[in-house]
Formats: structure tokens, sequence, C-alpha cells
């Protein structure tokens, strides 16, 4: 069976660097805002120093993935015009299918479920919503981190601010990461695993069956591989 | 073997819906933690929710994992 590249090496080595320090991030971050009911993996751990300590060298990893993704794809796409950005550009399209999704799902229209391109709207939102949350991790992770020093700049409240504005994203992010394993892990059309995000291609059958507006501009040569 | 695909067969049907019930119960805990309910029976609720999403957070880090490692295998069915 033909196989079909969907995602580039440096594509699976940012999801790996990125979801590695993300997961390792919720780890030893949500025992903070919820030592009552987790606070067993920092005595596991080694105690709160330990757990900061590692939480940190996550952040340098997540930091490095998201700056990687930013230079590496933002240059790709200036200079060469088309990056990964370019196909997770969210357009008028993907508007539409959420809409028709919805409906469809509803039993509010008798039309075929939208035909997807390379990514569904649903997956430019995850990336998005990712993309969006992590700024704001970067900005208000920076402040804690380095409080003394953020002091010169602001009021101590705009620390404590920041503190709950980090928390408060992290508990919305590990929603966000509890409903991409199930799309992933427990869907049942990918159940035990969805392997293309590590193999970074996908067999043209399931390209067909998923994505058929992507087979469709393969077809026609319209789809020039990303980077 | 074949004992071991018929169990993910099962699970694959059984899963339909209990994966969607684990992630509503996740973000309900959470709900519940952040509004700081004061009952008891939440209180065991938002506890059994919140460490069922730290354990969706490592079976994560172990399908991560064994993806990269298996990268280069393929599924033989």
């Amino acid at each position: 069976m033909a196989e079909i590249r969907r995602f580039s090496k440096s594509q699976v080595a940012i999801h790996a660097l990125g979801a590695f320090s993300i997961l390792v991030l919720y780890i030893t971050g949500l025992p903070i805002t919820f030592p009552d009911q987790i606070g067993w993996i920092p005595a596991l751990l080694g105690g709160y120093p330990v757990t900061m300590l590692i939480h940190r060298i996550a952040a340098v990893g997540f930091i490095m993935a998201g700056v990687y993704l930013v230079v590496y794809h933002g240059l790709y796409d200036i200079f060469i015009g088309r990056s990964y950005f370019t196909d997770v550009w969210i357009k008028t399209k993907d508007i539409k299918d959420a809409v028709n999704d919805g409906k469809h799902i509803l039993r509010l229209s008798a039309d075929k479920p939208p035909r997807y391109g390379k990514y569904s709207w649903i997956a430019k939102a995850e990336f998005w919503s990712f993309f969006g949350e992590a700024a704001i991790f970067l900005v208000t992770g920076s402040i804690l981190w380095f409080s003394w020093q953020s002091l010169v700049f602001m009021p101590p409240q705009y620390l404590l601010t920041a503190r709950y504005i980090h928390a408060a994203f992290a508990v919305v992010s590990v929603c966000g990461i509890a409903f991409h394993s199930y799309m992933v892990h427990f869907n049942p059309e990918n159940f035990r695993i969805d392997r293309c995000i590590f193999t970074g291609s996908m067999p043209e059958e399931e390209v067909k069956e998923k994505y058929p507006q992507w087979h469709e501009d393969l077809q026609r040569g319209d789809n020039i591989d990303a980077e | 073997m074949k004992i071991y695909r018929e169990a993910i067969i099962l699970m694959q049907n059984k899963i339909r819906y209990s994966g969607a019930i684990v992630v509503a119960i996740i973000y309900l805990s959470f709900i519940a933690a952040v509004l700081k309910i004061e009952n008891p029976a939440v209180a065991v609720f938002v506890i059994i929710g919140i460490n069922i999403a730290l354990l969706f957070v490592i079976v994560n880090i172990g399908a991560l994992l064994y993806g990269i490692i298996t990268r280069n295998r393929r599924e033989t069915d």
C-alpha cells in the first residue's frame, strides 16, 4: 500500500520535544496548583525544590521547541513561500466545515460531512490554541521564574496575577491535552495509537478516507510538500 | 498473540463512549476545583478527576515514548 508523507522530519522532531516537555511541565506544575489532590507527586520526586527544578528544565525544552517552530518554519515561509504555517492557517472553508460538522453531529443537516484538506478545522483549532497557550506560558512563566528581576519593572500584585494566569491556562491546556489524547488514542478510528506523527506518513487509503480534499489535491499535483 | 489481538478489538469496541466519559470527568473535576465547591462528595470527585487527568498525562508520555521508539516498526495487522 502506498504511503503518503504527511509530516516532515522537523515537524516530527518538534512534536516529540514539545509534547515531552509539556507533559513533564504538567506533571511537575499541576501539583503546585492542586497540592491537596496531587501533592503525592512532589513527595515522590523528592520535594518541591526538585519538582521546580524539573519544571524549569522542561520549560527550557518547551521554549526551544517553540522557538525552533517559529524561527525555522517562519523563515521557510518567508523565503521559500510555503511552510507548516501555510497549511495550518485558518481559512473561510474551516469555519464553514466547523458549522457543517456541528450540523452533521446534531443531525440538523442531511448533507455529507465536510471533506477535509490536509488539516481539518479541529487540527487547526488544536494547533492555534496550543500556540496561544504556549505564548501565555512563556510570558507568565518568565515573570515567575525571574520574579526578583520582574519586581524592578512591575508591582508585586502583577506577579500574583501572572501566577493565576499561568495556573488557569495550565488547567485549560490539560483539558486540551485530554481532548487530544481522546482523538489520537481512544477514538475508535485511531485506537490504540495514531502512529502518523512518529512515522511522518500515512497509507493512501487512510488519506482518501479521512482527508478526501487533500487526496484530491495530491492527485491534481496541487499540494507541494511543505517543510 | 491471538488473545492479545482479540483483547484489543474488544477494547476498541468498548472504548467508544468510555473515553469520552473519562474526558468529561476530568473537565468537571477541574471546574469543581476552580470553583472551590465545599462539599465532601465533590471533594472526592475532584481528587479522583485530577488524579485521572494526571494518569492521562503519564499515559501520554508512555505513548509518546512508545511511538518514538517503534517509529520504524511496521504494523503487522
